[in-house]
């Protein structure tokens, strides 16, 4: 332990924020800093699609079908003759758009469900945690059929239905993490001093609750990934044309057999997207919750 | 024998799980039992490789050049994703036969490979002087295993049981409007003993009356398999052929295993009195849940598969496989097509249908990426059908991008300007590679027409519930029909006035009714000339092509089964199954099958 | 503790017939029905033969009913895909494939996670962790399971030889499938376990421990893993009831007889009586797994108290 010293200066200016010097943490993290940059790059290039792929994502050239890369075509080409680069990158648009807000959607909409069934417990509580179960049940097959046949399909209407099915998992993180937090001493100490509820769930133990549900998000995106390209198995979803990595991965894997660039390019590109989020995901989790402070929670 | 006794089953076997699988046992089982009694009945030894001139099972003399009898037995794969077993009769169930289904019994005519008709049950047959009768003469001396000899009165009860309400057949369209009172039947309205089907003089002779003349009533009885009439009464069901303790058959086979998630093991009837003679003599139906078939016929697991597109390439690029034949035929005849909804805009204009039936360029689809599995549709029916035109229809269908631009804009379309967003739904069937097909047709249609199309992915059962509706609920859409019976009435009649399409034309109903009646031949190919230059002309739907089917054979299957026909298709043709095809009578296993990789018999079940 | 779980599984029971109420609704909801209509279209009166011979004419609530009735009796009905057997003689054959690579799935990917992830937390920050964490996990989560099976069957089936392309019987034929369904968790549960390890090996508590002289070894396993434990029961536990009802692309890709691709088939083909009786053998599997790990939770937490017993 340092010996304690008394600052004689006056304090002319603010002590640096809580997420001043949890940015500062993060930026000490090589490693985080590097994906971070290539999250970054890759949403860049979501957003710059059209300026940067060399042709469009439709094109289509039947007589080049399932070639190998060449001068024209860097990557080689799909089916139907379509340049894998350029679809990878406009894939990088739905792709990125899907597996980021679907759990995006999910948190906002199943942690504030688990806080307050983690909080309150007893009967409200008990309504979440019949709630969890009975939509775990229900198979999801079904209700993407449904609303295919009652709303017809879009990209939106994926989101939202991705999103929804996730929300469970943040809810019962979030509940577990805080039926634990809500016994201890600081907490106490909080409701003592008269510091209102809700500043003591999302000011006091948020950041304490936050580790596990930023690596479940972050791992949230491949998984979406997956899932939009097995709901496009069902029509709903990305339709075709659009290019999107999730769905290129699907239909690749029908050519496995006489070709590998159809199915490779999209797993590279899941691949690498993955572990960008992920190390990003853990950079921002030990920047916002050091493990020095945090012992495990339920 | 040593070299043909199997190994017994699964060996090992330590987990519990797996000793306690019924299947695996009885697979195994069977397997054994099924070798053994091949080799058993043939009496030839495994020291010779030839079989020639020895019999097999089935007492038929095996052709020049043939393995042993023990090795006439045929290995077929399955796959059962997406499909339902139920039964092994057609009369049971159409769309839930089980693999080697209707095999336990003789229909009234046979097809040969160049799709002619002769004679199976029936030696002879004619129609009466009004043509609204016909009869057919049943060959003497057929019995069925319970000892009851084949007669009218199975094929009178079969076809009662198929209209009986209770029954609820699920292809009860089949012979509404041929046979009298069908329909009325099915409805309730009369008792099934009133349909028009029944003895004739004698109890060999069967007679189908209908309310008009039916021409193509032959074609039409390649399915009249009948189930054994004291069978269905003591049954209730045609279910009594799905378990061998109470299956009854008459033909070549009789059920040995029966397991619709594994396999299913035909053995030869040591009872057969019928006149037919095919050299196999064991069926075997090996059912997969999926999963790559190149593999599984390159490692000897089973005799044939059926190959793709992709199936071809990845062949091509093998050194083995790379060699062997690829045998193409068209087995239904099928057409893949593109129809709209003829009620409501822009569909409902003749110009924009035309304007889409010559913005098509089938060419580049069908070489890139169908090839070679497949020909460009100009026609409803594929060439070599009975009564199909070709060249006569191109100038309503062929490529011609000018022609449809001016037809659109004659439709007050101009470059596309105010045409209508339209849903363009389709459904994945990987075997046609409808994926890509329909983006290929999507891209082709807005770059040439200047529109823009929107493609709408749905899984197959909710696409024909919404395309069966009346009225329909898909504007455009994608869909295939490949032919129930080999004549030109089967394959037209899916554009009658509300069947499955809501493009209703009296003309054209009128030809075809004269088509179905008339007898003299040539006059049936100017009537159905007519209703194809209609149909076509009209463009209720855009013909995109005709698939081909591929075939890979092991190099130890032979026969003039598999042999080039008069069309140039080869392979064993429709349906392709010893009743119904008097091909398969020369289908054997060649003496070569001793150096392939055929594997042994015991895999089964595995 | 008996009382408590008494009233859970009551508590499961209502909530199972809930859901059997909110999927049968869900179901004929959903367009189409289990016969199919690929050539000609029936013509009416067929249609309604058909119908009525399977009871589909009824009112929905009463063919809830009659369902109900008959279940309370055991008799789950007979799957319209497979009408030659019973619903719970399909499900007895295909599910004990499923069980056999599930089990052996959960095994190799949960206690080989826990451990490369205790590993990977323990040397933190040296080369083992960084391989560990980004090529083996990472590798694990980023690639679907069909394409790993994939490579794997053209490896070790096609090309080498040593392992069979498929099928179910032989004991060699358990092996690819589970490798390639394990890979995915086997990389979660790494990564968590590294996750929740590292919060833990530097709570005070266990510093004080280092400090007063505990060994690494020690204070690992009595300390450090029983608390790491606890979320990953939150996290980890879900995913064994999808473990053990199987993965329709390992079961297609290898040719495995189980029950994993019925969950698929059943909703696309409208088999009605089989949905509702996977639908509750899912609810049996994950209902009892939630309340296995709310009691594993007061066993690895002691600060925990089961609900209602205190606060």
């Amino acid at each position: 332990m340092t010996a304690i010293t008394v600052d004689t200066k006056p304090i002319t200016a603010a002590t640096p924020g809580f997420w001043r010097t949890a940015w500062r943490r993060f930026r000490r993290n090589k490693l985080a800093l590097v994906s971070g940059i290539v999250v970054v790059l890759i949403l860049l290039t979501a957003i710059l699609a059209p300026l940067i792929a060399p042709q469009g994502y439709q094109v289509q050239d039947l007589a080049n079908s399932l070639a190998g890369p060449s001068r024209g075509h860097l990557l080689g080409t799909d089916r139907l003759g379509r340049d894998l680069l350029s679809r990878a990158i406009y894939g990088a648009r739905t792709s990125m758009l899907v597996a980021i807000g679907a759990p995006l959607l999910g948190a906002v909409i199943g942690i504030p469900i688990g806080i307050l069934a983690g909080w309150y417990g007893r009967a409200v509580d008990f309504v979440a945690l019949r709630l969890f179960e009975i939509f775990t049940m229900v198979p999801q097959i079904l209700v993407a059929l449904l609303l295919i046949a009652l709303f017809g399909n879009s990209v939106g209407k994926l989101i939202l239905f991705l999103g929804i099915s996730s929300w469970l998992g943040f809810a019962r993180l979030a509940r577990a993490q805080y039926i634990s937090l809500r016994n201890r001493d600081f907490v106490l100490a909080a409701q003592a001093v008269g510091v209102p509820t809700w500043r003591i769930l999302i000011i006091h133990l948020l950041p304490s609750a936050v580790g596990p549900l930023i690596i479940f998000l972050v791992q949230e995106i491949p998984a979406t990934i997956f899932a939009s390209a097995g709901f496009s198995f069902l029509g709903l979803g990305v339709q075709d044309p659009l290019a999107d990595w999730g769905k290129m991965l699907n239909d690749g894997t029908q050519y496995l057999s006489i070709d590998l660039w159809t199915v490779m390019v999209p797993t590279v590109c899941i691949a690498l997207a993955t572990l960008a989020f992920s190390f990003c995901g853990d950079g921002m989790r030990d920047a916002i919750d050091p493990s020095s402070r945090q012992s495990a929670s339920r | 024998m040593a070299s043909l006794i199997p190994a017994q089953g699964p060996t090992l076997v330590t987990d519990k799980a797996l000793i306690l699988n019924r299947r695996n046992l009885l697979a195994a089982g069977s397997a054994g039992a099924l070798t053994a009694l091949l080799a058993a009945c043939g009496g030839g030894t495994s020291k010779q490789s030839s079989g020639a001139g020895s019999k097999n099972a089935l007492g038929v003399t095996l052709p020049a050049g043939s393995a042993p009898a023990s090795d006439q037995y045929y290995v077929q794969p399955f796959d059962s994703t997406g499909v339902t077993y139920k039964a092994m009769d057609f009369y049971e169930t159409v769309y839930s036969r089980a693999p080697l289904a209707d095999q336990f019994t003789i229909p009234l005519v046979r097809l040969t490979k160049n799709y002619g008709i002769v004679p199976a049950a029936a030696t002879s047959w004619e129609q009466s002087s009004d043509g609204k009768s016909w009869t057919f003469h049943l060959r003497k001396g057929i019995n069925w295993s319970d000892g009851a000899e084949l007669t009218a009165a199975d094929f009178v009860e079969t076809l009662r049981y198929s209209a009986d309400p209770k029954h609820a057949w699920d292809f009860a369209w089949f012979w509404s409007g041929v046979i009298k009172n069908y329909t009325e039947a099915v409805a309730g309205k009369v008792p099934t003993s009133e349909i028009g089907v029944r003895q004739g003089a004698d109890k060999y002779t069967l007679v189908f009356e209908s309310d008009a003349p039916v021409a193509f009533m032959p074609s039409a009885c390649l399915y009249t398999t009948p189930l054994s009439a004291a069978a269905l009464h003591k049954h209730g069901s045609g279910q009594y052929n799905i378990d061998p303790a109470t299956s009854v058959t008459c033909g070549d086979y009789a059920l040995k295993t029966f397991e619709p998630t594994s396999t299913v093991v035909l053995e030869p009837n040591k009872k057969y009195s019928g006149p037919i003679k095919p050299p196999i003599a064991g069926l075997v139906a090996k059912i997969y849940a999926g999963g790559d078939m190149l593999p599984r016929f390159q490692t000897g697991e089973v005799d044939t598969i059926n190959a793709g597109p992709i199936d071809v390439k990845a062949a091509s690029r093998n050194s083995q496989l790379k060699k062997l034949h690829l045998y193409k035929n068209p087995q239904d005849f099928k057409i893949w097509y593109v129809f709209f909804d003829v009620t409501k805009s822009p569909f409902d204009k003749l110009e924009v249908r035309q304007a889409f039936a010559h913005s098509v360029d089938r060419d580049p689809l069908v070489n890139n990426i169908l090839a070679p599995l497949a020909s460009p549709a100009y026609g409803y029916l594929m060439p070599g059908y009975p009564f199909a035109i070709g060249d006569e229809l191109k100038q309503y269908t062929n490529y011609d991008p000018t022609k449809a631009k001016s037809l659109l804009a004659q439709a007050g379309y101009p470059n596309g300007q105010g045409f209508p967003a339209v849903t363009f739904d389709w459904f994945p069937n990987a075997a046609a590679s409808s994926d890509s097909v329909v983006q290929a047709l999507v891209e082709n249609w807005n770059k040439v027409l200047g529109i823009n199309i929107k493609l709408q992915q749905i899984d197959q059962t909710t696409f024909y519930d919404r395309m069966n509706k009346k009225p329909t609920e898909i504007t455009m859409g994608m869909v295939s029909y490949g032919m129930d019976y080999f004549d030109a009435s089967n394959m037209l009649s899916v554009y009658k006035s509300n069947g499955r399409h809501n493009w209703n034309n009296k003309q054209y109903d009128d030809l075809l009714a004269q088509g179905a009646a008339e007898s003299d031949k040539t006059k049936r190919q100017e009537i159905y000339t007519k209703a194809q230059v209609l149909l076509t002309q009209q463009a209720p739907a855009v013909f995109i092509f005709h698939p081909l089917y591929g075939y890979y054979y092991g190099p130890y299957m032979q026969g003039a089964a598999l042999t080039k026909n008069d069309l140039g298709y080869d392979g064993i043709q429709w349906p392709g199954f010893s009743p119904t095809s008097d091909s398969m009578d020369t289908l054997h296993v060649a003496s070569n099958v001793s150096d392939s990789k055929r594997q042994p018999q015991t895999l089964l079940g595995s | 503790m008996v009382a408590y779980l008494a009233k859970r599984f009551l508590t499961l029971i209502c909530v199972m017939l809930v859901m059997t109420m909110v999927v049968f609704a869900l179901m004929h909801a959903v367009p189409g029905g289990p016969f199919d209509q690929t050539q000609q279209p029936l013509p009416k009166p067929a249609m309604e033969n058909i119908m009525r011979k399977y009871g589909l004419d009824q009112p929905i609530w009463r063919q809830y009913l009659n369902w109900l009735w008959a279940v309370l009796h055991g008799d789950f009905g007979t799957p319209f895909s497979q009408p030659t057997m019973t619903v719970t003689g399909l499900i007895a054959q295909a599910w004990p494939a499923t069980l056999i690579i599930g089990a052996w799935t959960i095994g190799i990917s949960y206690i080989g996670g826990v451990v490369l992830g205790c590993i990977a937390a323990l040397k933190h920050n040296t080369w083992v962790d960084r391989i560990l964490t980004s090529t083996v996990s990472t590798a694990g989560i980023a690639l679907p399971n069909y394409v790993v099976g994939f490579v794997l069957i053209t490896v070790f089936g096609v090309r080498l030889g040593w392992l069979p392309v498929g099928g179910w019987g032989q004991p060699q034929d358990v092996i690819l499938p589970v490798v390639a369904f394990s890979l995915y968790p086997l990389a979660l549960m790494a990564r968590y376990t590294r996750a929740t390890t590292l919060e833990v090996t530097y709570a005070d508590y266990v510093r004080m421990g280092r400090a007063r002289g505990l060994s690494e070894r020690r204070l690992t396993f009595r300390y450090v893993l029983r608390t790491a434990l606890i979320p990953l029961i939150t996290i980890m536990g879900p995913n064994i009831p999808n473990i053990l009802t199987g993965s329709i692309f390992i079961e297609a890709t290898f040719a495995v007889p189980g029950l994993g691709s019925y969950f698929t088939t059943a909703s696309l083909h409208r088999d009605y009586p089989l949905i509702l009786a996977l639908v509750l053998i899912v609810a049996a599997l994950w209902g009892t797994c939630y309340i296995l790990s709310d009691v594993a939770y007061t066993v690895l937490d002691p600060r925990v108290r089961l609900e209602g017993l205190s606060r």
